[in-house]
């Protein structure tokens, strides 16, 4: 699902964010992504959802080669891969369900259809008692369910998650986390950049652990 | 379909969220156009006037003293059959004389003179269609050559003038009006910019979830549109009023200066071409705003200040 064969990032000249990645994740899987702050978590999330591009090397996603792709091209592709935002990126003076319908607005879905979509993926978050509210009337937990939903309702092929659980105590946290392998128990590729120790040491999944922009380790840890 | 409801949807609420500065916008675009207006308004009554003195337009056929009934009458009949003529009548010698004698008072110049040297005449209306210059000297030339016919005399000057006046007019227009053009199309493209920068964090958002430029864009150019119209709208309602007031005294000034004419105000279809040419302008300016916002890397319009 998605691939990517000597990968370079640099932020300037000098700062080399990725340096030679080389990974395959297949569609299905739940992937940690760790490392220290500044290891390179959120650009890798950023170069698979072309919020960023790579300075070398090839990136894959279901097939298609992203790293050359026009810059019209890439709302497409962004289309087919849900994102949660580590400061959820909610529009304040939307509600609850239009901040959901959003990406389903931008594809023309029909109202009827935008309907029953936003309605399954609040019920799937158990937000859908406040699908009237504005995102400035929920707490941290609640908002990140939003993010959640609406990263989930164009029913991507890929979900990535950066820093869900950031800033949620840990119950929260865990409750998040349980949301995430459920998608991911529904077929989605789900990838999680986090250095929340908690959760990758309590839910064993694939780990891939960053440094100075280098993957040290890739693997299930026992 | 869909979508386009979306859009419309956005543009109000981008309207409604921006209420202050948006009726500012509108009010200051309201009187730019509306000096335009007052333009027209000017251009459209001199028109008409011209067009009334112009209908009064006339020339004369002056007959030679011999000459003989048939061709008085072949000359009538070619004036009437004549599509380019209004109107044309009869003044035989005597009747001139009567003229004569009714506009000056020393009626007995004539008499000492011992006969009427006034010669008979046709006097002649030129359709409004035919009254420009050229038109009326092949009128002119067609019956200088009938028989019997001594001369034909027209103001031609004060009718060149008249021309000169009304295409000195159309050119102030064309000036006045490409200089509004661009000021309310300026006006818009920074009004929207500035809707835009109070929505960039919004529009970063919905770039991240798949938004193309189009559709960003849309509900920011409908916005122009209807910017554009409503300050048109705005523009012709104030036109109305200050013509409602100004009617009365103008049309006494007119009266006291010979003009019989009373004003009127801008026909419809310039009132809609007004409100066309605001969406219009508004559309240019929203376009031409939005063109070079969406160009801008995202962290260049994030962190500028507009």
């Amino acid at each position: 699902m998605i691939q990517m064969f000597h990968v370079y990032k640099y932020y300037r000249k000098d700062f080399l964010a990725l340096d030679d990645v080389n990974l395959k994740i297949e569609k299905g899987e739940f992937v940690f992504v760790t490392g220290s702050s500044g290891a390179g978590k959120s650009t890798l999330l950023k170069l698979i959802f072309c919020e960023e591009r790579a300075d070398q090397g090839q990136i894959l996603i279901g097939g298609k080669n992203v790293s050359r792709l026009k810059e019209r091209q890439i709302p497409f592709v962004r289309r087919n891969i849900g994102f949660v935002f580590q400061d959820f990126k909610l529009v304040k003076r939307k509600t609850v369900f239009d901040n959901v319908a959003l990406p389903l607005e931008i594809v023309g879905a029909s109202r009827t259809e935008i309907k029953k979509r936003v309605h399954e993926v609040l019920k799937m978050v158990r937000i859908e008692h406040r699908q009237s509210q504005r995102p400035a009337y929920l707490s941290g937990g609640e908002q990140q369910r939003v993010a959640i939903a609406r990263a989930l309702v164009n029913r991507p092929a890929i979900l990535l998650a950066d820093e869900p659980t950031g800033n949620l105590d840990e119950d929260l946290a865990m409750d998040i986390v349980g949301l995430l392998r459920n998608i991911q128990t529904a077929g989605t590729t789900v990838v999680v950049a986090t250095h929340d120790r908690h959760l990758f040491e309590k839910i064993s999944r694939r780990r891939l652990i960053l440094e100075q922009g280098k993957i040290i380790s890739d693997g299930i840890p026992e | 379909m869909r979508q386009f409801y979306y859009h419309l949807k956005t543009a109000f609420e981008n309207i409604q969220l921006n209420q202050t500065m948006g009726f500012f916008s509108l009010i200051s675009l309201g009187l730019t156009l509306m000096l335009f207006g007052v333009f027209l308004l000017f251009y459209e009554n001199v028109q008409g006037f011209v067009q009334s003195m112009r209908e009064s337009v006339q020339f004369s056929i002056y007959l030679k003293d011999g000459a003989n009934q048939s061709a008085i009458h072949k000359l009538k009949e070619g004036l009437n059959d004549d599509q380019r003529i209004l109107s044309s009548t009869y003044i035989s010698k005597k009747e001139a004389l009567k003229i004569f004698n009714a506009s000056f008072h020393d009626k007995g110049l004539i008499e000492r003179l011992g006969e009427n040297p006034l010669p008979a005449s046709f006097e002649v209306i030129v359709k409004a269609d035919y009254q420009e210059a050229k038109s009326l000297e092949e009128i002119i030339a067609t019956f200088a050559g009938f028989s019997g016919v001594e001369e034909v005399q027209y103001g031609s000057e004060w009718l060149e003038n008249l021309n000169t006046f009304l295409n000195l007019l159309r050119l102030v227009g064309v000036g006045i009006g490409g200089f509004l053009a661009v000021t309310v199309t300026t006006n818009i493209a920074n009004t929207i910019r500035l809707h835009f920068y109070n929505r960039r964090e919004e529009i970063e958002i919905m770039k991240l979830i798949g938004a193309t430029h189009g559709f960003i864009k849309i509900p920011f150019f409908i916005e122009g549109l209807l910017m554009g119209a409503m300050s048109s709208v705005i523009a012709i309602l104030l036109l109305f009023f200050l013509f409602d007031v100004a009617k009365d005294y103008l049309e006494v000034f007119l009266a006291s200066m010979g003009s019989l004419e009373g004003l009127q105000f801008l026909p419809i279809k310039f009132l809609l071409g007004m409100i066309l040419a605001g969406s219009a302008l508004g559309g240019i300016g929203s376009y031409i705003s939005l063109s070079h916002l969406l160009r801008l890397r995202n962290p260049d319009y994030v962190t500028k200040t507009p």
